[in-house]
Protein backbone atom coordinates (compact mmCIF):
# COMPACT_ATOMS: atom_id res chain seq x y z
CA UNK A 1 0.00 0.00 0.00
CA UNK A 2 1.44 3.27 -1.31
CA UNK A 3 0.92 6.80 0.80
CA UNK A 4 -1.88 7.78 -1.48
CA UNK A 5 -4.04 4.41 -1.45
CA UNK A 6 -3.57 4.78 2.54
CA UNK A 7 -4.91 8.26 2.69
CA UNK A 8 -8.19 6.85 0.46
CA UNK A 9 -8.65 4.36 2.86
CA UNK A 10 -8.23 6.17 6.01
CA UNK A 11 -10.85 8.90 5.14
CA UNK A 12 -13.28 6.32 5.97
CA UNK A 13 -11.81 5.68 9.03
CA UNK A 14 -14.18 7.42 11.96
CA UNK A 15 -12.58 10.36 14.05
CA UNK A 16 -13.81 8.81 17.17
CA UNK A 17 -11.17 5.55 16.43
CA UNK A 18 -14.41 3.17 16.25
CA UNK A 19 -13.08 1.47 13.26
CA UNK A 20 -9.83 1.04 15.23
CA UNK A 21 -10.11 -2.79 15.44
CA UNK A 22 -11.13 -2.96 11.70
CA UNK A 23 -8.40 -5.29 10.20
CA UNK A 24 -9.27 -3.27 6.82
CA UNK A 25 -7.56 0.00 8.62
CA UNK A 26 -4.92 -2.21 9.72
CA UNK A 27 -2.28 -1.66 7.02
CA UNK A 28 -3.07 1.92 6.06
CA UNK A 29 -2.77 3.13 10.05
CA UNK A 30 0.44 0.82 10.04
CA UNK A 31 1.78 2.89 7.04
CA UNK A 32 0.66 6.08 9.33
CA UNK A 33 2.42 5.24 12.11
CA UNK A 34 5.75 4.34 10.14
CA UNK A 35 5.38 7.55 7.83
CA UNK A 36 5.69 11.12 9.59
CA UNK A 37 4.09 12.98 7.01
CA UNK A 38 0.94 10.41 6.67
CA UNK A 39 0.74 10.31 10.10
CA UNK A 40 0.53 14.24 10.32
CA UNK A 41 -2.21 14.43 7.51
CA UNK A 42 -4.25 11.78 9.51
CA UNK A 43 -4.14 13.53 12.59
CA UNK A 44 -5.69 16.60 10.69
CA UNK A 45 -8.24 14.79 8.92
CA UNK A 46 -9.32 13.33 11.98
CA UNK A 47 -9.22 16.67 13.92
CA UNK A 48 -11.12 18.37 10.54
CA UNK A 49 -13.43 15.24 10.75
CA UNK A 50 -14.26 15.58 14.57
CA UNK A 51 -14.99 19.63 13.74
CA UNK A 52 -17.91 18.75 11.45
CA UNK A 53 -19.00 15.46 13.61
CA UNK A 54 -19.46 18.25 16.41
CA UNK A 55 -21.33 20.53 14.57
CA UNK A 56 -23.93 17.91 13.10
CA UNK A 57 -24.03 16.77 16.83
CA UNK A 58 -24.96 20.36 18.19
CA UNK A 59 -28.22 20.56 16.19
CA UNK A 60 -30.82 20.59 18.73
CA UNK A 61 -33.46 17.74 18.49
CA UNK A 62 -37.09 19.37 18.30
CA UNK A 63 -38.40 19.10 21.83
CA UNK A 64 -41.39 17.42 21.49
CA UNK A 65 -40.31 14.78 18.92
CA UNK A 66 -39.09 11.71 21.66
CA UNK A 67 -43.19 12.10 23.09
CA UNK A 68 -44.50 12.23 19.73
CA UNK A 69 -42.23 9.07 18.74
CA UNK A 70 -43.53 7.44 21.81
CA UNK A 71 -47.39 8.35 21.64
CA UNK A 72 -47.44 7.39 17.96
CA UNK A 73 -46.30 3.81 18.90
CA UNK A 74 -48.01 3.54 21.93
CA UNK A 75 -51.24 4.02 19.14
CA UNK A 76 -50.00 1.38 17.24
CA UNK A 77 -49.65 -0.90 19.95
CA UNK A 78 -53.39 -0.48 21.38
CA UNK A 79 -55.01 -0.72 18.34
CA UNK A 80 -52.87 -3.73 17.02
CA UNK A 81 -54.01 -5.82 19.97
CA UNK A 82 -57.35 -4.73 19.21
CA UNK A 83 -57.85 -5.87 15.58
CA UNK A 84 -55.71 -8.62 16.63
CA UNK A 85 -58.81 -10.05 18.48
CA UNK A 86 -61.09 -9.28 15.47
CA UNK A 87 -58.63 -11.44 12.95
CA UNK A 88 -58.31 -14.25 15.38
CA UNK A 89 -62.48 -13.89 15.44
CA UNK A 90 -62.81 -13.65 11.60
CA UNK A 91 -60.37 -16.63 11.30
CA UNK A 92 -62.05 -19.10 13.56
CA UNK A 93 -65.85 -18.22 11.83
CA UNK A 94 -63.87 -18.59 8.86
CA UNK A 95 -63.38 -22.14 9.44
CA UNK A 96 -65.74 -24.42 7.57
CA UNK A 97 -67.03 -27.70 8.92
CA UNK A 98 -65.78 -31.05 6.81
CA UNK A 99 -68.38 -31.15 4.20
CA UNK A 100 -71.19 -33.94 4.70
CA UNK A 101 -70.70 -33.25 8.51
CA UNK A 102 -74.44 -31.67 8.72
CA UNK A 103 -76.16 -34.52 7.02
CA UNK A 104 -74.20 -37.01 9.42
CA UNK A 105 -75.40 -35.11 12.49
CA UNK A 106 -78.82 -35.39 11.27
CA UNK A 107 -78.93 -38.91 9.94
CA UNK A 108 -77.29 -39.77 13.13
CA UNK A 109 -80.24 -37.35 15.07
CA UNK A 110 -82.76 -39.73 13.10
CA UNK A 111 -81.38 -42.86 14.29
CA UNK A 112 -83.26 -42.20 17.56
CA UNK A 113 -82.85 -46.13 18.37
CA UNK A 114 -78.87 -45.58 18.47
CA UNK A 115 -77.23 -46.40 22.02
CA UNK A 116 -75.75 -43.92 24.10
CA UNK A 117 -72.38 -44.95 23.79
CA UNK A 118 -72.54 -45.58 19.68
CA UNK A 119 -73.64 -41.63 20.08
CA UNK A 120 -70.89 -40.80 21.89
CA UNK A 121 -68.39 -42.20 19.67
CA UNK A 122 -69.48 -40.57 16.79
CA UNK A 123 -68.87 -36.90 18.17
CA UNK A 124 -65.58 -37.82 19.73
CA UNK A 125 -64.95 -39.33 16.38
CA UNK A 126 -65.59 -36.14 14.62
CA UNK A 127 -64.64 -33.83 17.62
CA UNK A 128 -60.76 -35.13 17.29
CA UNK A 129 -60.35 -34.24 13.11
CA UNK A 130 -62.56 -31.12 13.70
CA UNK A 131 -60.08 -29.65 16.36
CA UNK A 132 -57.18 -31.05 14.57
CA UNK A 133 -58.32 -29.34 11.10
CA UNK A 134 -58.81 -25.63 13.66
CA UNK A 135 -55.14 -26.07 14.83
CA UNK A 136 -53.71 -26.93 11.07
CA UNK A 137 -55.56 -23.23 9.36
CA UNK A 138 -54.91 -21.61 12.89
CA UNK A 139 -51.46 -22.42 12.24
CA UNK A 140 -51.01 -22.11 8.79
CA UNK A 141 -52.54 -18.07 9.40
CA UNK A 142 -50.18 -17.50 11.98
CA UNK A 143 -46.97 -19.22 10.18
CA UNK A 144 -48.19 -17.20 7.05
CA UNK A 145 -48.99 -13.62 7.50
CA UNK A 146 -49.60 -12.88 4.09
CA UNK A 147 -52.52 -15.26 3.90
CA UNK A 148 -55.84 -14.07 3.49
CA UNK A 149 -58.07 -14.76 6.58
CA UNK A 150 -61.08 -12.54 5.88
CA UNK A 151 -62.02 -14.59 2.80
CA UNK A 152 -63.34 -13.60 -0.31
CA UNK A 153 -62.43 -9.76 -0.57
CA UNK A 154 -59.30 -8.16 -1.68
CA UNK A 155 -55.61 -9.29 -0.56
CA UNK A 156 -54.29 -7.24 1.39
CA UNK A 157 -56.84 -5.33 2.89
CA UNK A 158 -57.77 -8.44 5.42
CA UNK A 159 -54.05 -9.58 4.78
CA UNK A 160 -53.50 -9.91 8.74
CA UNK A 161 -50.19 -8.81 8.34
CA UNK A 162 -51.37 -5.55 6.81
CA UNK A 163 -55.14 -5.53 8.57
CA UNK A 164 -54.03 -6.25 12.76
CA UNK A 165 -51.43 -2.80 12.21
CA UNK A 166 -52.78 0.71 12.00
CA UNK A 167 -51.04 2.85 9.37
CA UNK A 168 -49.84 6.51 10.98
CA UNK A 169 -51.46 9.67 10.39
CA UNK A 170 -48.63 10.52 8.63
CA UNK A 171 -48.54 7.94 6.25
CA UNK A 172 -52.52 9.28 5.66
CA UNK A 173 -51.13 12.73 5.47
CA UNK A 174 -48.16 12.09 2.99
CA UNK A 175 -50.16 9.59 0.54
CA UNK A 176 -52.93 12.07 0.66
CA UNK A 177 -50.53 14.94 -0.27
CA UNK A 178 -48.47 13.17 -2.69
CA UNK A 179 -51.73 11.51 -4.89
CA UNK A 180 -52.94 15.38 -4.51
CA UNK A 181 -50.19 16.95 -6.30
CA UNK A 182 -49.25 14.06 -8.69
CA UNK A 183 -49.75 14.95 -12.50
CA UNK A 184 -52.19 12.02 -12.54
CA UNK A 185 -54.59 12.98 -10.03
CA UNK A 186 -58.10 12.13 -10.97
CA UNK A 187 -61.08 11.59 -9.77
CA UNK A 188 -63.28 8.42 -9.82
CA UNK A 189 -66.56 10.18 -10.09
CA UNK A 190 -67.51 13.32 -10.91
CA UNK A 191 -70.68 14.86 -9.21
CA UNK A 192 -71.53 17.74 -7.30
CA UNK A 193 -74.45 15.62 -4.72
CA UNK A 194 -73.13 14.70 -1.69
CA UNK A 195 -75.12 11.57 -1.53
CA UNK A 196 -74.21 10.33 -4.73
CA UNK A 197 -70.66 10.55 -3.89
CA UNK A 198 -70.39 8.92 -0.65
CA UNK A 199 -72.61 6.34 -2.25
CA UNK A 200 -69.69 5.34 -4.89
CA UNK A 201 -67.36 5.39 -1.87
CA UNK A 202 -69.65 3.16 0.10
CA UNK A 203 -69.82 1.00 -2.84
CA UNK A 204 -65.85 0.74 -3.06
CA UNK A 205 -65.61 -0.59 0.68
CA UNK A 206 -63.90 2.46 1.47
CA UNK A 207 -64.71 4.47 4.48
CA UNK A 208 -67.06 7.20 4.60
CA UNK A 209 -67.54 10.16 5.84
CA UNK A 210 -71.31 9.74 6.60
CA UNK A 211 -72.96 12.35 8.44
CA UNK A 212 -69.41 13.85 9.72
CA UNK A 213 -68.95 16.56 7.79
CA UNK A 214 -67.38 20.47 8.78
CA UNK A 215 -70.19 22.40 8.75
CA UNK A 216 -68.97 24.95 5.93
CA UNK A 217 -68.59 22.22 3.37
CA UNK A 218 -72.42 20.85 3.89
CA UNK A 219 -74.14 23.25 1.60
CA UNK A 220 -71.73 23.74 -0.94
CA UNK A 221 -71.52 21.56 -3.88
CA UNK A 222 -68.88 18.96 -4.16
CA UNK A 223 -66.36 18.52 -6.95
CA UNK A 224 -65.78 14.31 -6.92
CA UNK A 225 -64.48 11.95 -5.44
CA UNK A 226 -61.88 8.96 -5.55
CA UNK A 227 -60.87 5.69 -2.96
CA UNK A 228 -57.20 6.00 -1.94
CA UNK A 229 -55.08 2.88 -0.23
CA UNK A 230 -52.50 3.35 2.18
CA UNK A 231 -50.81 0.09 3.14
CA UNK A 232 -53.58 -1.97 2.26
CA UNK A 233 -55.90 0.30 4.05
CA UNK A 234 -58.68 2.00 1.81
CA UNK A 235 -60.10 5.25 2.68
CA UNK A 236 -61.59 7.95 0.51
CA UNK A 237 -60.78 11.90 -0.82
CA UNK A 238 -63.97 14.12 -1.41
CA UNK A 239 -63.68 17.19 -3.35
CA UNK A 240 -65.51 20.48 -2.53
CA UNK A 241 -65.45 23.41 -4.42
CA UNK A 242 -65.44 26.52 -1.76
CA UNK A 243 -65.25 28.95 -4.37
CA UNK A 244 -64.60 29.28 -7.67
CA UNK A 245 -60.85 28.06 -7.99
CA UNK A 246 -60.91 26.92 -4.46
CA UNK A 247 -61.15 23.48 -3.81
CA UNK A 248 -61.01 21.56 -0.42
CA UNK A 249 -60.10 17.85 -0.12
CA UNK A 250 -61.42 15.55 2.36
CA UNK A 251 -59.17 12.65 2.92
CA UNK A 252 -61.33 10.00 5.34
CA UNK A 253 -60.15 6.85 6.80
CA UNK A 254 -61.77 4.49 9.75
CA UNK A 255 -60.14 5.16 13.07
CA UNK A 256 -59.28 1.53 13.61
CA UNK A 257 -57.24 1.59 10.25
CA UNK A 258 -54.94 4.99 11.32
CA UNK A 259 -53.02 5.36 15.07
CA UNK A 260 -53.77 8.51 16.08
CA UNK A 261 -55.53 10.78 18.73
CA UNK A 262 -56.96 13.50 17.66
CA UNK A 263 -59.72 16.21 18.26
CA UNK A 264 -63.27 16.11 17.39
CA UNK A 265 -64.65 18.39 14.51
CA UNK A 266 -65.25 21.34 16.23
CA UNK A 267 -61.90 21.91 16.89
CA UNK A 268 -59.85 20.42 14.72
CA UNK A 269 -55.96 20.36 15.01
CA UNK A 270 -54.91 22.81 12.34
CA UNK A 271 -51.12 22.61 10.57
CA UNK A 272 -49.73 23.81 7.27
CA UNK A 273 -47.54 21.65 5.08
CA UNK A 274 -45.75 23.97 2.39
CA UNK A 275 -49.08 25.89 0.69
CA UNK A 276 -51.02 23.13 2.15
CA UNK A 277 -53.67 24.02 4.84
CA UNK A 278 -54.24 20.55 6.58
CA UNK A 279 -57.11 20.08 9.66
CA UNK A 280 -57.19 17.01 11.13
CA UNK A 281 -60.39 15.36 13.16
CA UNK A 282 -61.99 12.62 14.43
CA UNK A 283 -65.27 11.46 14.76
CA UNK A 284 -67.88 8.74 14.33
CA UNK A 285 -65.24 6.05 14.09
CA UNK A 286 -63.51 8.14 11.14
CA UNK A 287 -60.11 10.18 10.94
CA UNK A 288 -60.30 13.27 8.75
CA UNK A 289 -57.88 15.22 7.41
CA UNK A 290 -59.26 18.77 5.17
CA UNK A 291 -56.72 19.73 3.00
CA UNK A 292 -56.30 23.04 0.98
CA UNK A 293 -54.35 25.58 -0.79
CA UNK A 294 -54.76 28.19 1.89
CA UNK A 295 -53.37 29.42 5.52
CA UNK A 296 -54.66 27.15 8.08
CA UNK A 297 -56.42 30.22 9.61
CA UNK A 298 -58.81 30.35 6.55
CA UNK A 299 -59.04 26.51 6.31
CA UNK A 300 -60.44 26.98 10.32
CA UNK A 301 -63.09 28.81 8.56
CA UNK A 302 -65.32 26.00 7.49
CA UNK A 303 -65.34 24.64 11.12
CA UNK B 1 -38.04 1.53 30.31
CA UNK B 2 -39.22 -0.54 27.33
CA UNK B 3 -37.58 -2.20 24.84
CA UNK B 4 -39.14 0.35 22.24
CA UNK B 5 -38.48 3.28 24.60
CA UNK B 6 -34.72 2.14 24.61
CA UNK B 7 -34.53 2.09 20.87
CA UNK B 8 -36.27 5.65 20.36
CA UNK B 9 -33.65 6.38 23.09
CA UNK B 10 -30.97 5.29 21.39
CA UNK B 11 -31.55 6.48 17.80
CA UNK B 12 -33.91 9.01 17.40
CA UNK B 13 -30.86 11.99 17.68
CA UNK B 14 -29.09 10.56 15.12
CA UNK B 15 -32.20 9.37 13.11
CA UNK B 16 -33.38 13.08 13.06
CA UNK B 17 -30.25 14.65 12.05
CA UNK B 18 -29.73 12.23 9.47
CA UNK B 19 -32.82 12.79 8.26
CA UNK B 20 -32.53 16.82 8.28
CA UNK B 21 -28.87 16.52 6.16
CA UNK B 22 -31.37 14.77 3.40
CA UNK B 23 -34.85 16.55 3.87
CA UNK B 24 -33.39 20.00 4.58
CA UNK B 25 -36.10 20.52 6.49
CA UNK B 26 -36.85 19.52 10.31
CA UNK B 27 -40.65 19.22 10.02
CA UNK B 28 -40.16 16.77 7.26
CA UNK B 29 -37.07 15.38 8.84
CA UNK B 30 -39.23 14.90 11.99
CA UNK B 31 -42.15 13.00 9.96
CA UNK B 32 -39.05 10.83 8.49
CA UNK B 33 -37.79 9.73 12.11
CA UNK B 34 -41.64 9.30 12.87
CA UNK B 35 -42.79 7.53 10.59
CA UNK B 36 -39.27 4.94 10.50
CA UNK B 37 -39.85 4.00 13.88
CA UNK B 38 -43.60 3.70 13.20
CA UNK B 39 -42.53 0.51 10.70
CA UNK B 40 -40.43 -0.65 13.00
CA UNK B 41 -43.56 -1.05 15.14
CA UNK B 42 -44.87 -2.68 12.69
CA UNK B 43 -42.21 -4.88 11.06
CA UNK B 44 -39.60 -4.77 13.30
CA UNK B 45 -40.45 -8.19 15.20
CA UNK B 46 -39.47 -9.73 11.46
CA UNK B 47 -36.01 -8.62 12.06
CA UNK B 48 -34.33 -11.54 13.73
CA UNK B 49 -30.80 -10.75 14.83
CA UNK B 50 -31.67 -7.57 16.92
CA UNK B 51 -28.11 -6.41 16.83
CA UNK B 52 -28.66 -5.02 13.31
CA UNK B 53 -31.93 -2.71 14.24
CA UNK B 54 -29.63 0.78 14.17
CA UNK B 55 -28.58 -0.49 10.64
CA UNK B 56 -32.52 -1.53 9.84
CA UNK B 57 -33.98 2.16 11.13
CA UNK B 58 -31.40 3.91 9.13
CA UNK B 59 -31.52 1.78 6.20
CA UNK B 60 -35.69 2.39 6.22
CA UNK B 61 -35.13 6.01 6.84
CA UNK B 62 -33.37 6.29 3.97
CA UNK B 63 -35.41 4.22 1.89
CA UNK B 64 -38.83 6.42 3.06
CA UNK B 65 -37.23 9.82 2.33
CA UNK B 66 -35.52 8.11 -1.55
CA UNK B 67 -39.56 7.28 -1.73
CA UNK B 68 -40.98 10.61 -1.14
CA UNK B 69 -38.42 12.34 -2.76
CA UNK B 70 -39.12 10.74 -5.85
CA UNK B 71 -42.80 12.17 -5.63
CA UNK B 72 -41.89 15.51 -4.33
CA UNK B 73 -40.15 18.40 -5.47
CA UNK B 74 -39.56 19.45 -2.19
CA UNK B 75 -36.14 17.84 -2.22
CA UNK B 76 -34.80 19.29 -5.30
CA UNK B 77 -30.69 19.01 -5.12
CA UNK B 78 -29.47 22.41 -4.16
CA UNK B 79 -32.47 23.63 -2.32
CA UNK B 80 -31.84 24.67 1.30
CA UNK B 81 -34.14 25.51 3.92
CA UNK B 82 -33.38 28.61 5.89
CA UNK B 83 -33.15 27.99 9.79
CA UNK B 84 -32.38 23.89 9.04
CA UNK B 85 -30.42 23.89 12.29
CA UNK B 86 -31.14 25.17 15.91
CA UNK B 87 -28.17 24.79 17.97
CA UNK B 88 -27.69 23.18 21.49
CA UNK B 89 -25.61 24.91 23.98
CA UNK B 90 -23.43 21.52 24.85
CA UNK B 91 -20.53 22.51 22.68
CA UNK B 92 -16.56 22.36 24.04
CA UNK B 93 -14.64 22.13 21.05
CA UNK B 94 -12.33 24.31 20.04
CA UNK B 95 -13.92 27.50 18.71
CA UNK B 96 -10.86 27.69 15.89
CA UNK B 97 -11.83 24.44 14.59
CA UNK B 98 -15.78 24.65 15.05
CA UNK B 99 -18.27 25.33 12.62
CA UNK B 100 -21.62 25.38 13.69
CA UNK B 101 -24.55 23.07 12.57
CA UNK B 102 -26.84 25.38 10.46
CA UNK B 103 -23.39 26.12 8.26
CA UNK B 104 -22.72 22.28 8.60
CA UNK B 105 -26.09 21.66 7.36
CA UNK B 106 -25.78 24.19 4.23
CA UNK B 107 -22.25 22.87 2.94
CA UNK B 108 -24.06 19.10 3.07
CA UNK B 109 -27.14 20.56 1.58
CA UNK B 110 -24.84 21.83 -1.38
CA UNK B 111 -23.93 17.89 -1.85
CA UNK B 112 -25.85 15.70 -4.40
CA UNK B 113 -27.31 13.72 -2.31
CA UNK B 114 -25.10 10.51 -3.84
CA UNK B 115 -22.52 12.42 -1.97
CA UNK B 116 -24.64 13.71 1.00
CA UNK B 117 -25.94 10.27 2.91
CA UNK B 118 -23.03 8.40 2.82
CA UNK B 119 -20.76 11.82 4.30
CA UNK B 120 -23.26 12.26 6.75
CA UNK B 121 -23.59 8.93 7.82
CA UNK B 122 -20.37 8.94 8.42
CA UNK B 123 -19.83 12.04 10.39
CA UNK B 124 -22.58 10.73 12.77
CA UNK B 125 -20.05 8.39 13.49
CA UNK B 126 -22.93 6.00 14.12
CA UNK B 127 -22.25 2.89 11.63
CA UNK B 128 -18.65 1.84 9.63
CA UNK B 129 -18.41 2.41 5.90
CA UNK B 130 -19.78 -1.53 5.69
CA UNK B 131 -22.77 -0.70 7.38
CA UNK B 132 -23.09 2.70 5.31
CA UNK B 133 -23.10 0.44 2.31
CA UNK B 134 -25.43 -1.58 4.02
CA UNK B 135 -28.04 1.19 4.80
CA UNK B 136 -27.37 2.95 1.36
CA UNK B 137 -27.31 -0.49 -0.12
CA UNK B 138 -24.15 0.22 -2.57
CA UNK B 139 -20.58 -1.62 -2.48
CA UNK B 140 -18.40 -0.49 -0.13
CA UNK B 141 -15.43 0.48 -2.39
CA UNK B 142 -18.22 3.50 -3.54
CA UNK B 143 -19.14 4.02 -0.02
CA UNK B 144 -15.15 4.68 0.65
CA UNK B 145 -14.60 6.67 -2.96
CA UNK B 146 -17.96 8.81 -2.21
CA UNK B 147 -16.80 10.07 1.84
CA UNK B 148 -13.14 10.79 0.07
CA UNK B 149 -14.37 13.02 -2.92
CA UNK B 150 -17.34 14.55 0.09
CA UNK B 151 -14.89 15.40 2.01
CA UNK B 152 -12.62 17.29 -0.66
CA UNK B 153 -16.21 18.77 -1.98
CA UNK B 154 -17.10 20.13 1.43
CA UNK B 155 -13.73 21.05 2.12
CA UNK B 156 -13.50 23.26 -0.94
CA UNK B 157 -16.88 24.70 -0.56
CA UNK B 158 -15.34 25.87 3.35
CA UNK B 159 -12.89 28.17 1.60
CA UNK B 160 -15.13 29.68 -0.39
CA UNK B 161 -17.20 31.07 2.18
CA UNK B 162 -21.34 30.91 2.76
CA UNK B 163 -23.58 29.45 0.28
CA UNK B 164 -24.87 31.20 -2.68
CA UNK B 165 -27.61 28.45 -3.17
CA UNK B 166 -30.68 29.32 -2.79
CA UNK B 167 -32.71 30.04 1.00
CA UNK B 168 -36.36 28.94 0.54
CA UNK B 169 -37.45 25.75 -0.43
CA UNK B 170 -39.67 26.12 -3.73
CA UNK B 171 -43.00 26.22 -3.07
CA UNK B 172 -45.50 24.53 -5.20
CA UNK B 173 -47.86 27.45 -7.14
CA UNK B 174 -50.99 27.67 -5.62
CA UNK B 175 -53.89 26.51 -7.74
CA UNK B 176 -51.44 24.25 -9.54
CA UNK B 177 -54.42 21.15 -8.80
CA UNK B 178 -57.03 22.93 -9.45
CA UNK B 179 -57.03 22.68 -12.72
CA UNK B 180 -57.43 18.76 -12.05
CA UNK B 181 -60.59 18.98 -11.22
CA UNK B 182 -62.13 21.17 -13.76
Amino acid sequence: MDREKARFVLKSFRPDGADGADPQFAEALALAAADRELGEWLARERAEDAGFSAALARIALPEDLRQEILAGLDGISEVAACDLDTAWTSALAGIDPPAGLRDEIVAAMERSVMPTAKRGWRLSRWAVPLAAAAGIVLALMISRPDSNVGGGRTAGIDDPGTAVVPISLTQVERSAISELESPEFTLDLKNPDHETLFRHIREHGAACPQGCIPKGLRDIPGVGCRTIDVDGKRGAIVCFRLAENDIVHMVVFRQRDVSCKLPTCGHPKLEQRGDWAVAKWQEGGRVFLLLGHSTAEELDKVF
Amino acid sequence: MSEFESLVDEHYGALFRFALSLAKDRETAADLVQQTFCIWAQKGDQLRDRSKAKTWLFTTLHREFLSHARRSRKYAPGEVSENLAEESDDGGEDPDRQIDGQRALELLGELDETFRAPITLFYLQQHSYKEIAEILDIPMGTVMSRISRAKDMLRKKMTQGPSSAPKNILQLEPGKLRSYHG
